[in-house]
């Protein structure tokens, strides 16, 4: 059973990876690890973090709630709230699944996509850092704007600073990863909506 | 002999060590950081002791904690490995303050050595030709461009404390010599703590060849003929071997035994490299010493049949290498090439990680300096080097066709975690290295795709 242990493991992790990396409201989350499914729907729109704007006038642009898949689209995230993760496996143990449902799953329905979510993953395992010195201004903020090849960060790995860039043009809506932190191959670091 | 050596080192080197102390009966002590518990050396070793944390300047260069361990274990001598506290001399004369004997050269020699531009006034007063350049520290940007007129460009600018392609920078033109003495000065306080640097003619396409000398403590000294190791990116070398492709017998042999003279010169003692510039005009230049065992060393363990470890620890223990000059014969060709956990498609991103599986080249005259085990972690804390393959050949064609074989055996795979062995077999089958052609140049240049 060992296996099923690690696989929930994993689907946790990535689910709570996933949720964090939206940076809004989820209102539900579905992983299924046999055939590789992700399945998200939340709540929009939020332009603002003001929780007053989450049931804003329904003229805000177009109708939802949207599905997304594993690519990461997602809303004009906004980090409301902590998501509430569970993991269940079937009685073969074959399956697992995840659901999560986040404190902000009782807002409108109303919201679009007119951006996609993302994250900045990890390239290899190392420790991050934020700065490129010590004391020094952190090379970006959560609300900056980044473009393409701009670094983010720095990655030490085997005594070498590797430099972090963004791959698209967006904006940092949250930084999943404390600085100076160990960090695994693939972990995200940056939650990002591209622009 | 020694009745307990403590090897203050990790991966494969402290392994090398302890297996060729288990041979001659003495009893080990493996020092290693919280990083490396699974490491084999750790259960392959008499006794192993945490000394820390896994950054290495709490663990692997913390002195206390290694003495520390010695006093705990009963060890009478520390065999230092390469890097860490390899050739601090601060460290070998605690070690004598301690009554353990360091396995290396005595503090003096180290400290000597280990100021870059005194060791090459002293190697150049002791016969050896060096590069034109300041040999003492530069103390401002006006004063470099002043140096700089007596040297010739292009230049480069080096750490007095340097070692290992850090802490340099290099002025093509004297227009630059300002930017990459800051360059070189900010880049040395930060890697070695000592922003001293000085100031050399820059050879931008040459060979890279080195002499392994063997010196007793009272002016024995005997060399283990000369490898090339011209296969380096960024200054880190990559494929090493023995004898030196294309230099004549009689010129290894006049070099080698310069070197030797040398080397008594300067009262060099234990096992060391000699480290050379061949230009393309033929001339040799002398760039540094390497007061310790060099990583490439099974290239001429493989020609010689000597076991460099061994003689480390029979001169730290009787004051005399084990051998003579006469008993060193030199046979056939050696390679060794350096399986690192780099990924060369992604600009050699390093990738530790965890080993899901791992086969590792063997057969015959194929030696592999291991210590990476399936299902262990390698740490992101420490070098990249996942083995070293050597392979040992009557001649060069067949150790290139016997490397390249050994390479194809070899797989390592993990989640995130890739291997340089197709880079490093795209530069054996490169037509310059085949026709032993090469310089430094080869390896920066070279795109495998």
């Amino acid at each position: 059973m060992a296996e099923h242990g690690d696989l929930i493991e994993a689907v946790h992790r990535h689910a709570v990876g996933f949720v964090e990396s939206v940076g809004g409201p989820i209102r539900r989350l579905k992983v299924t690890a046999g055939e590789v499914t992700l399945e998200a729907e939340w709540a929009g729109p939020a332009d603002s973090a003001d929780p007053a704007d989450h049931a804003g006038p329904a003229d805000r642009r177009a109708p939802a709630p949207h599905g997304a898949t594993s690519n990461g689209q997602g809303p004009d995230g906004v980090v409301s709230g902590a998501a509430l993760v569970a993991a269940t496996v079937d009685a073969h143990g074959t399956r697992a699944a995840v659901t999560a449902a986040s404190q902000g799953a009782s807002v409108t329905a109303n919201g679009t996509a007119a951006t996609t979510a993302s994250v900045i993953p990890s390239p290899t395992v190392g420790t991050f850092y934020r700065c490129p010195e010590p004391g020094a201004e952190p090379f970006v903020k959560e609300g900056d704007l980044v473009t393409p090849g701009q670094q983010v960060a720095i990655l030490e790995a085997m005594k070498l600073m590797n430099p972090i860039h963004a791959l698209t043009a967006g904006r940092i809506t949250r930084i999943l990863v404390e600085d100076a932190a160990a960090v695994e191959y693939g972990q995200a670091l940056f939650a990002l909506e591209e622009s | 002999m020694f009745g307990t050596v403590l090897v203050a080192n990790r991966g494969e080197i402290a392994l090398r060590v302890v297996r060729t102390c288990k041979e001659m009966g003495i009893r080990t002590v493996a020092v290693y950081s919280s990083a490396d518990e699974d490491s084999p050396v750790v259960r392959m070793a008499d006794e192993a002791v945490r000394i820390g944390p896994p950054p290495a300047r709490r663990s692997y260069l913390y002195a206390p904690a290694i003495l520390q361990a010695a006093r705990l274990t009963g060890a009478e001598a520390i065999h230092p490995g390469y890097g860490f506290v390899s050739e601090d001399a601060d460290f070998a004369e605690m070690c004598q303050a301690e009554g353990l004997t360091f396995i290396g050269p005595p503090p003096e020699v180290l400290a000597m050595l280990g100021d870059k531009a005194e060791a090459l006034r002293v190697l150049s007063a002791a016969g050896l030709p060096v590069l034109p350049g300041t040999h003492r520290p530069i103390a401002s940007a006006g004063e470099a461009v002043e140096a700089a007129a007596g040297i010739g460009f292009p230049i480069i600018v080096k750490a007095l404390s340097g070692g290992g392609g850090r802490g340099m920078a290099i002025a093509m033109h004297p227009s630059e010599l300002p930017e990459a003495y800051a360059r070189a000065r900010s880049a040395a306080r930060a890697v070695f703590g000592d922003e001293r640097v000085y100031l050399e003619r820059y050879v931008e396409s040459a060979r890279h060849v080195e002499v392994q000398v063997l010196a007793g403590l009272h002016g024995q000294v005997l060399h283990l003929g000369a490898r090339d190791c011209s296969v380096q990116r960024r200054r880190q070398k990559l494929i090493e071997e023995t004898p030196v492709p294309g230099l004549p017998e009689d010129v290894a042999a006049e070099l080698c035994e310069r070197t030797v003279e040398a080397a008594r010169a300067v009262g060099y003692v234990g096992a060391g490299t000699f480290e050379f510039l061949l230009d393309d005009a033929g001339e040799f230049h002398c760039i540094e010493v390497n007061c310790r065992i060099q990583v490439e060393h099974p290239v001429t363990e493989l020609v010689t049949g000597v076991d460099l470890v061994r003689e480390q620890l029979h001169v730290a223990a009787t004051g005399t290498p084990g051998i003579t000059q006469d008993d060193v014969r030199l046979n056939g060709a050696a390679i060794e090439c350096r399986v690192n956990a780099e990924d060369p498609a992604r600009g050699f991103l390093p990738t530790p990680g965890t080993i899901e599986s791992l086969t590792l080249p063997a057969g015959p005259f194929t030696r592999v300096d291991d210590h990476v085990r399936q299902g262990m972690r390698v740490s992101p804390f420490y070098d990249p080097l996942l083995a070293k393959v050597s392979v040992w050949a009557p001649d060069r064609e067949q150790a290139i066709a016997r490397m390249e074989r050994a390479l194809s055996e070899c797989v390592v795979t993990g989640p995130g975690v890739s291997t340089t062995t197709a880079f490093l077999a795209g530069l054996l089958a490169h037509p310059l290295f085949r026709d032993g052609k090469h310089t430094t140049a080869l390896a920066e240049t070279f795109d495998p795709a």
